[in-house]
């Protein structure tokens, strides 16, 4: 299941991944179980592990992490064995749990859907990677306003949500386009390349308001 | 040389997941000292001045509100001087002048007076914690943003442009957030008390 920043690649959109990382998420039961087979396999294909993480680089700089998805009801936790250990995320378990968040791929595996994508990236806590979630999140959004099969299935995803979450969401979308606003150089990790977007990530925190005044949030 | 890329553990990924959820613990903590102010306020979509134009900074050579008179029929006042125009005080500690021109005219206008330096000043960063020269801070633009009419005949921003410079220039304070509501009059529906007491800049 592609997923994080790459999950852009996985659907129709002219926002920039700016990532040189692609995350691949795999159920949990399949790492614990075949964890040593998984390092083998990518290792065959060229792909270098760096023990004891789940990042793999390969040929041409191409640089993998796997995570995994499982039990929601874990919470955030680590899965796997010594031979592959993955960080699994509570939010993104309890989404990937639904099979409509998600959609074929032509070459095969999965991907977020559009509406995932932004609600996953709405609720990623990361305070070392700053606004770069937020960004990518009000950048689809903007991307896709007046898509209104788009926006009721943002809100369903929302719904879901603590209110409290909500709030959290809201207050670090508004940092997001705070800190894009007020930094010309953008120096946030890794988002620099969004500053020339400063205008669509303000239709999108627009929208995203749109979406949650809906919510009665 | 870029250092060579640090890759974590999954043990590593989740203690740095718990360290940024204490963050977040105390970001709520804020939000709930602050009360309902804070959810206003985060509603706002913020607005930066500097953003708007071109920001030229001039040192002020005479006095502030020589400065404002001066700037009467050219500017739409910004920020911290449209508020203190506006309402009498301010939410900035220092008294500086934020205006939008159209063009640079009213600049070499107010030099030639000795008003205001003739060369631009460096330091354009708005709210510098720093010290420093007073300053005229002007955003050149092509149109001068929607304004209103406060007393003694200068123009500022609209109010609620006001709300989105104000988030826009010092970010979700919720304590300047309910100054602004105040003397803008704006009816909210908590009760008084909410927020933290009036920074109040006279």
């Amino acid at each position: 299941m592609l997923v994080g920043s790459s999950g852009l690649f996985g659907f129709e959109t002219q926002v920039p991944a700016l990532t040189e990382d692609i995350d691949i998420a795999v159920p949990e039961g399949t790492v614990a179980e075949k964890g040593r087979e998984i390092v083998d396999a990518l290792q065959a294909l060229g792909f270098e592990h760096t023990p004891g993480t789940a990042s793999f680089s390969g040929p041409e700089n191409a640089l993998f992490d796997l995570l995994g998805h499982g039990d929601a009801a874990e919470g955030d936790h680590t899965g796997g064995t010594d031979a592959l250990r993955v960080m699994v995320f509570e939010d993104l378990s309890r989404l990937l749990a639904n099979p409509r968040a998600t959609i074929e791929l032509p070459a095969g595996g999965r991907a977020l859907r559009p509406a995932s994508f932004v609600v996953v990236k709405l609720l990623t806590e990361r305070a070392h990677k700053g606004a770069k979630d937020k960004l990518q999140a009000l950048l689809v959004l903007a991307e896709r306003a007046g898509d209104e099969d788009f926006e009721v299935e943002v809100c369903a995803l929302l719904a879901a949500v603590a209110p409290e979450r909500l709030a959290d969401l809201r207050a670090a979308a508004q940092a997001a386009v705070f800190s894009l606003q007020r930094d010309p150089t953008f120096s946030d990790s890794g988002a620099e390349g969004y500053a020339p977007m400063r205008h669509q990530v303000e239709v999108g925190f627009e929208r995203l308001s749109g979406l949650l005044e809906r919510l009665h949030v | 040389m870029s250092e060579p890329r640090k890759f974590l553990t999954a043990n590593e990924r989740l203690r740095q997941l718990e360290r940024d959820r204490k963050i977040l613990r105390r970001e709520r903590m804020i939000r709930e000292v602050a009360g309902p102010v804070w959810h206003r306020m985060v509603r706002v979509l913020p607005l930066s001045f500097e953003a708007q134009g071109r920001l030229v900074a001039r040192e002020i050579l005479a006095s502030r509100e020589a400065v404002i008179e001066a700037l009467k029929a050219d500017a739409v006042f910004a920020i911290d001087t449209a508020m203190r125009l506006a309402h009498g005080a301010g939410f900035l500690a220092v008294q500086e002048v934020q205006a939008y021109l159209v063009g640079k005219e009213p600049l070499d206008r107010l030099a030639a007076a000795g008003l205001i330096s003739g060369e631009d000043y460096f330091d354009r960063v708005l709210v510098r914690p720093w010290p420093g020269p007073t300053r005229l801070l002007a955003c050149l633009v092509d149109e001068l943003p929607p304004s209103r009419e406060a007393q003694g005949g200068y123009r500022v921003v609209t109010g609620e442009r006001l709300g989105r410079e104000l988030v826009g220039t010092v970010g979700p304070r919720a304590d300047l957030f309910v100054l602004y509501e105040k003397v803008e009059g704006i009816a909210t529906s908590s009760p008084p008390g909410d927020a933290s007491p009036l920074p109040l800049h006279p």
